[in-house]
């Protein structure tokens, strides 16, 4: 039988090669330049909603945890994930300031509907079903990182300093390990049938409206 | 003329099954009793499931109604993703 892990990555790879192609129109688009802050933009919008919502799936594990073992070893995870991904949208705002995007600036801008329904549906998930459909959420946006060769094209394709890549090289380094802690902690849960049905349909449906709100992204570039 | 390639018998099965899944009957069915809608599905077109891969097979039978109801939305992709090794490599600019 297949593990969970390797179950949920199977249903992911059924949604992803959308995701890879918006990803190599982004790198090789010609207008590069001008898309990488909107990527980072883009990117900031989701990661400032990264912690927020792993608090509130440990706040739900927690209240449900006596009788349901799958929130109960839910909960320790997202303790100790929580503060690996602590200020990293702080990071893309330096990011940005470094492109002369000012925080402020950054701030009030608003963000697109596909992104609010790509983070507010995560909300619907750990309130209204089990936070541990949050896993699919997560299995998605730390399994995939940027490829060290791919920031360095972008390095060379905008021009801009390397400096101004901080957060795609972080994750570069950092997400492969978070993937692996991710697979353990899958392959451990008492997990029910339909649990695992929950974490695989957010996991294609994250990886489908995440390649919706970058492929828009890209798509502005040409308007 | 054309240039493209004939699909494979299993991109050929696995196309028959992904328009069936659209139909909610058919997934009942298959969630139900997967070895015989696995028959019935295949009945008459020409394919079977053994034409479909094993390993795919084996995934396709782990999955709930609502999970076909999503993948059958998603059949550009399928058909490439599914049949290929499982991506764990594949390297995207989404990130946590």
């Amino acid at each position: 039988l297949p593990s969970s892990s390797e179950l949920l990555r199977r249903k992911i790879a059924l949604a992803l090669p959308g995701l890879l192609g918006v990803s190599e129109q982004f790198v090789g688009h010609p207008l590069i330049r001008d898309l990488y802050p909107e990527y980072l933009f883009t990117s900031h919008c989701i990661i400032r909603a990264s912690v927020p919502l792993m608090e509130a799936a440990r706040e739900e594990a927690i209240t449900r945890a006596g009788g349901d073992p799958v929130a109960a070893a839910l909960a320790p995870y997202l303790e100790q994930h929580i503060p690996e991904e602590q200020d990293h949208d702080e990071w893309l705002l330096d990011d940005l300031q470094l492109l002369g995007r000012a925080r402020s600036e950054v701030l009030v801008r608003l963000p697109s509907p596909t992104v609010a329904a790509l983070v507010g549906s995560q909300y619907y998930w750990i309130f209204h079903y089990h936070p541990v459909a949050l896993l699919g959420y997560i299995a998605v946006l730390e399994g995939y990182p940027p490829s060290t060769a791919m920031i360095d094209e972008l390095v060379a394709g905008t021009g801009y300093p390397r400096e101004a890549f901080r957060t795609m090289l972080a994750h570069a380094e950092l997400d492969p390990g978070h993937a692996e802690e991710l697979d353990e902690l899958l392959d451990e849960l008492p997990l029910t049938r339909e649990q695992s049905a929950a974490i695989g349909l957010n996991a294609m449906s994250t990886t489908r409206v995440l390649t919706e709100a970058f492929g828009e992204m890209v798509g502005s570039a040409s308007h | 003329m054309s240039s493209q390639k004939p699909p494979s018998p299993a991109e050929d099965a696995l196309a028959i099954f992904v328009e069936k899944m659209a139909d909610p009957v058919e997934r009942q069915q298959f969630v139900s009793d997967p070895s015989a809608a696995f028959h019935n599905i295949f009945e008459n077109t020409g394919r079977s499931v053994h034409d479909i891969p094993p390993s795919v097979q084996a995934f396709l039978r782990y999955l709930s109604v609502e999970e076909l109801a999503f993948i059958s939305q998603l059949s550009d992709t399928l058909l490439a993703a599914s049949l290929a090794e499982p991506t764990s490599h594949g390297r995207s600019i989404a990130k946590l």
